[in-house]
């Protein structure tokens, strides 16, 4: 989705300038939430304020609110049918890779401490089935003691 | 009430979950699948129908839920709830604006943050994989498809389309 926002906000519509939109892209991703919401979100405050950032929120959620809705109500309709069945027993493995190959190429960059913090998590959700909210507050926590850590020196 | 407790669960996931996208499948599959609101397998199939459909794919599957759980306003309460979060927290960024990305103390937790995402996103293609490579075949095509989305660019759209012809036309 970024190319197609930056296409519209700095292009078109110079809302944000080349700089403040990769400023917006970044924070946006290290913030809680779906990127193109906290996107919609920086670019409105920054043009109209309150109401603007209102109004580009709900532009970047509504449509896709009702079109899935819209899907949502027609799969459940047809779910459990043989052959839907079938598609999805093709469609299932093809997900798993959409994902594996997610974690595959944004791992690509680590060094081995990226990787040991990775497989802790992985192995905490896996086998001790721990809630993936606890895996993100306890790494969150050890990131600022390690910078509190690091400051006292 | 089911609408209140979409709401709060997508708030939940809303707002522990850091990257977006993928990022945040892990969380949503941990709900609704404890909460009995999907089966495991449901969950695979709902993701590549979050994925298919335009518009950003956390919103799309919150919507699917709620949907699914309590109808139309279901999913209202359910995107409702994914949207809050980001929008009161963004709304502050935005104010005090990128002095926050530039902390110190925010560039150390990304530097744990990052990895542990990526950890968890790996943990939802494992647990994923458990019901999804059920047989040869299905490995087969995993691998298949692996390979293509790593050596080659491709619209995932592209992708499930065909997986889904290979599952209809070989009966999978």
């Amino acid at each position: 989705m970024l190319p197609l926002i930056q296409h519209e906000v700095v292009d078109k519509k110079g809302w944000l300038s080349e700089d403040e939109f990769l400023n917006c892209t970044a924070l946006s991703q290290s913030s809680p939430g779906p990127i193109a919401v906290n996107i919609a979100v920086l670019t409105g405050y920054r043009t109209h304020k309150f109401w603007g950032s209102v109004c580009t929120t709900l532009g970047a959620v509504l449509p896709a609110i009702f079109i899935m809705t819209g899907v949502a109500a027609l799969f459940s309709h047809f779910y459990g049918q043989k052959a839907l069945d079938h598609i999805f027993a093709g469609i299932r493995p093809v997900v798993t890779a959409l994902i594996a190959s997610a974690v595959i190429k944004m791992g690509k960059n680590f060094r081995f401490r990226g990787y040991f913090v990775g497989a802790i998590a992985l192995l905490l959700v896996v086998v001790l089935k721990v809630s993936p909210i606890y895996v993100i507050l306890g790494s969150i926590s050890i990131g600022v003691i390690i910078h509190f850590i690091k400051g006292k020196k | 009430m089911i609408y209140l407790e979409l709401f709060l669960t997508s708030l939940k996931i809303g707002l522990f979950s850091f990257g977006g996208g993928y990022a945040m499948l892990p969380l949503i599959r941990t709900e609704v699948v404890s909460k009995g609101w999907m089966t495991a397998p449901e969950f695979i199939d709902m993701v590549a129908i979050s994925q298919m459909t335009p518009g950003p794919i956390a919103i799309n599957a919150c919507t699917f839920v709620g949907y699914k759980m309590g109808g139309m306003m279901g999913s209202f309460a359910a995107s409702a709830g994914m949207i809050l979060p980001p929008f009161i927290f963004m709304s502050i960024i935005a104010v005090i604006w990128m002095k926050f990305a530039e902390a110190d103390v925010v560039q150390q937790v990304f530097k744990v943050l990052r990895p542990t995402t990526i950890g968890l996103i790996g943990s939802a293609a494992i647990l994923i994989a458990g019901n999804s490579l059920v047989n040869w075949q299905s490995i087969i095509l995993f691998l298949l498809t692996l390979v293509i989305l790593l050596r080659l660019k491709t619209n995932p759209i592209w992708l499930i389309l065909a997986g889904g012809l290979v599952g209809f036309v070989f009966k999978l």
